[in-house]
């Protein structure tokens, strides 16, 4: 069993009179892959984004509750919110470079975060597409534009993107849902590396791909944490018939 | 199944579709029209302007003296206008759109300051040009001056330039400015690195629009920056002088009745405003491809 | 809920085939002991014939399982219902071959007269049959008592063997000939032994449908 890298303390949220998560209660394993699943508009995305509190940018947002990082509060006033953001990456559903070079992408970050010398980019730039195992495709057109590349290297050069700052913890938010079946698996197999390193959220539509990859899972259901346990229980022997019925499909 | 609907039809019969063909050539028809009417302009415009560009009248001011015309200083006089406008407008305009886009909470007041955008937008130029003569040359004191009327130009141009921009900010997509916060940028780098590259390619249309207002308007110079067609002999201080752009130039040649003048500024007119259009077009070629 | 009604449909038909099948084999059991009391040889040879009809339905609860796992990647309880039914046809069919293998002894002692009345195994067949129904009841409507009882049933399937075993022996001391016809019926009492194990089997998968995993219930 490993350290809880995350521990979430009765978190409510609401949009303006909307109660959009209620009374979470979470330990998220360091180094695994935990799974958040739920049918569309239960809040496991919101949830996902109190995590690196990219609902700040939100309107009418209003927060109660706390999330620790190594015992350290996110939402404590005193708390640096770029600083923050550098501890815990994202990747978003759609894949979203920046209109830049593939090289200008993956520094982005660390140019942000003071790295200005160009051999230290270099070697930044290098080991995050490599982790992201895009590295062998893109060594030869690093300076061309990241557009040109296909959906699926897109999302792992977005990947790259998040790593290169570094990050102890990377949020995905429904990750390959734009993506085809191959590509898909690939990215799956990127998560199964990255998981050695990184503590890894991952939101997710495809029970199958929860299944083979999470360790943990949790079942989100209305605001709700239906259930949280090891992914094997929550596929082989869910304790909850809400949490069985969505599973099994016998939901809407 | 309706008698209609049956499929007892072969796929091979061709039905007659008569009230398609009609209105198809009536299409044709207006499209041709309005490729004669540009086209009988600009030849009218040129057979009569073409005789008239001889290397005086491009290189030269008018002379009294030598009974000569000529249009450099009009020609000066327009790249002055083009260039102070731009300055003053460019970067309120831009900031405005950016905080009306990005910072401002999305309510009444911004729709507001929209509404009134749009209605600046459409108020007749001569509104401005009278506006802009009595606060810029009699209040301020600037007099006639290529000043008082990029002032006033830029007043004008200002609702084209926020209005363009913030179209083209918005057609950024929000996931970057997610995916840039969340990697630790704060909100203005994220603007300065992603967002407005992203929007360049609207915004630099939004400026050659603005050019080809600045270029194309009389009304509002008329009072503001006056006739004068004299060769600048400072280069800061001409902005104070009083001093004719193009437009103008052709404008006081008609009312004189040199009409030969008038075509001649006009064909150098339309040869600028058809620069103008190549060099959008290869602009957003260019933007595009990346 | 409105959805998953193809598969739900496909999951009765599932639940129905095993019923079929358990039916079918609880039938064969029932008549390879008439037929072997009553020297039914014509009786015999369809039961020998009809267990390739029992092997048949075992094969196609085995592809209809294997078509809704590729088509439906069945999860949680749908799942563990599906591995246990393709895991109790298995254990229908052992038991189904061991009806035929009593009928193929029945036709073997054809010519020779029974040393004794057969009140055991009657009886353990009667015991054997109603094991088998009641276990299917069991998994079917996911009774655990109902499993357990059954699982115990064959505590009396061991003591009736014995029995036979006891007797058979004796039988064959007072007069040594009889040994042939004793190693048969031994034989024959021992399938009925086995079903019994067979249809503990399928008492623990009614928990393993319930629990998700394999439990011993000799140790209840």
């Amino acid at each position: 069993m490993g350290n809880d890298k995350l521990l979430v303390h009765d978190l409510n949220l609401w949009y303006a009179d909307n109660h959009a998560l209620k009374d979470i209660n979470m330990n998220i394993e360091e180094n695994r892959i935990t799974a958040l699943i739920g049918p569309s508009g239960c809040g496991k995305s919101t949830f996902l984004k109190t995590i690196n509190r990219m609902n700040d940018i939100v309107e009418n947002v209003r927060i109660e509750g706390k999330i620790l990082l190594d015992d350290e509060d996110i939402y404590d006033p005193k708390v640096d919110v770029t600083i923050l953001r550098k501890k815990i990456g994202m990747v978003f559903q759609k894949p979203n470079p920046f209109m830049m070079s593939i090289y200008d992408n993956v520094a982005y970050g660390p140019r942000i975060h003071g790295i200005k010398n160009k051999t230290d980019l270099d070697e930044i730039v290098e080991n995050s597409l490599k982790a992201a195992a895009l590295f062998e495709e893109t060594k030869d057109r690093l300076k061309k534009s990241a557009l040109g590349l296909s959906g699926g290297q897109q999302q792992r050069l977005c990947v790259a993107r998040a790593i290169a700052v570094q990050p102890e913890i990377l949020l995905m938010d429904e990750p390959t849902s734009a993506l085809d079946p191959i590509s898909t698996l690939k990215i799956e197999d990127l998560m199964l590396d990255l998981k050695e390193k990184y503590t890894v959220l991952i939101v997710t539509h495809n029970m199958q791909q929860a299944a083979r990859i999470s360790d943990n899972t949790g079942f989100f259901l209305l605001g709700e944490l239906i259930e949280y346990n090891v992914t094997k229980d929550i596929f082989y022997v869910p304790k909850d018939k809400r949490t069985e019925d969505y599973v099994s499909g016998r939901f809407g | 199944m309706h008698k209609l609907l049956s499929n007892d039809i072969s796929i091979m019969t061709r039905k007659s579709r008569k009230k398609d063909a009609t209105l198809k050539a009536l299409i044709y028809f207006c499209s041709l029209l309005t490729m004669a009417v540009l086209f009988v302009i600009i030849f009218y415009v040129m057979v009569n302007g073409l005789p008239q560009l001889s290397l005086t009248f491009l290189t030269t001011a008018p002379s009294a003296l030598k009974h000569t015309v000529g249009v450099l200083p009009s020609i000066i006089n327009t790249l002055y206008m083009i260039g102070i406008t731009l300055l003053v407008a460019t970067p309120i305009g831009i900031g405005a759109a950016i905080y009306l886009n990005e910072y401002s909470r999305k309510g009444r007041l911004v729709r507001l300051i929209e509404f009134t955008t749009e209605t600046l937008a459409g108020i007749p130029s001569i509104i401005y040009g009278l506006f802009g003569s009595l606060l810029f040359s009699v209040m301020l004191g600037f007099g006639y001056s290529i000043l008082a009327g990029a002032f006033t130009l830029a007043l004008m141009v200002l609702p084209i330039i926020v209005r363009t921009t913030q179209e083209s900010l918005k057609t950024v997509e929000g996931s970057y400015r997610e995916a840039a916060l969340g990697v630790g940028s704060t909100k203005f780098y994220m603007i300065r690195t992603v967002i407005l590259p992203g929007a360049m390619p609207g915004i630099i249309t939004g400026i050659i629009l603005a050019i080809g207002r600045i270029v194309g308007e009389s009304a509002a110079l008329i009072f503001t920056s006056g006739i004068s067609t004299t060769m600048p002999k400072n280069f800061f201080g001409h902005i104070m002088d009083s001093g004719a752009t193009l437009t103008i130039q052709l404008f006081t040649s008609a009312a004189k009745g040199d009409n030969d003048v008038a075509f001649g500024i006009a064909a150098v007119l339309v040869f600028i405003v058809l620069a103008i259009n190549l060099m959008t077009n290869r602009m957003n070629r260019k933007l595009k491809k990346i | 809920m409105a959805t998953r009604n193809y598969f739900d449909s496909e999951l009765t038909n599932l639940k129905h085939s095993l019923i079929r099948m358990a039916d079918a084999t609880q039938e064969a059991i029932t008549k390879t002991t008439r037929a072997l009391i009553g020297k039914d040889f014509e009786t015999a040879q369809k039961i020998i014939k009809d267990d390739d009809l029992i092997d048949e339905m075992e094969v196609e609860i085995e592809n209809i399982c294997i078509d809704l796992i590729v088509q439906q990647q069945p999860v949680a309880g749908d799942m563990r219902l599906i591995f246990a039914i393709n895991k109790i046809a298995a254990d229908l069919e052992r038991i189904a071959d061991y009806a035929h293998s009593i009928a193929k002894l029945n036709i073997k002692m054809k010519d020779e007269v029974y040393m004794k009345r057969f009140v055991n195994i009657e009886r353990m067949s009667e015991i054997a049959v109603r094991m088998i129904r009641d276990s299917i009841q069991a998994f079917l409507e996911n009774d655990c008592d109902l499993a357990k009882k059954v699982y115990n049933m064959d505590d009396e399937l061991d003591d009736l063997y014995h029995e036979v075993f006891t007797e058979l022996m004796s039988y064959v001391i007072s007069d040594p000939k009889n040994i042939s016809q004793a190693m048969n019926l031994l034989l024959i009492a021992r399938y009925y032994e086995r079903t019994g194990d067979h249809v503990q089997n399928i008492c623990e998968w009614v928990f393993y449908r319930l629990e998700g995993k394999r439990v011993e219930l000799d140790q209840e």
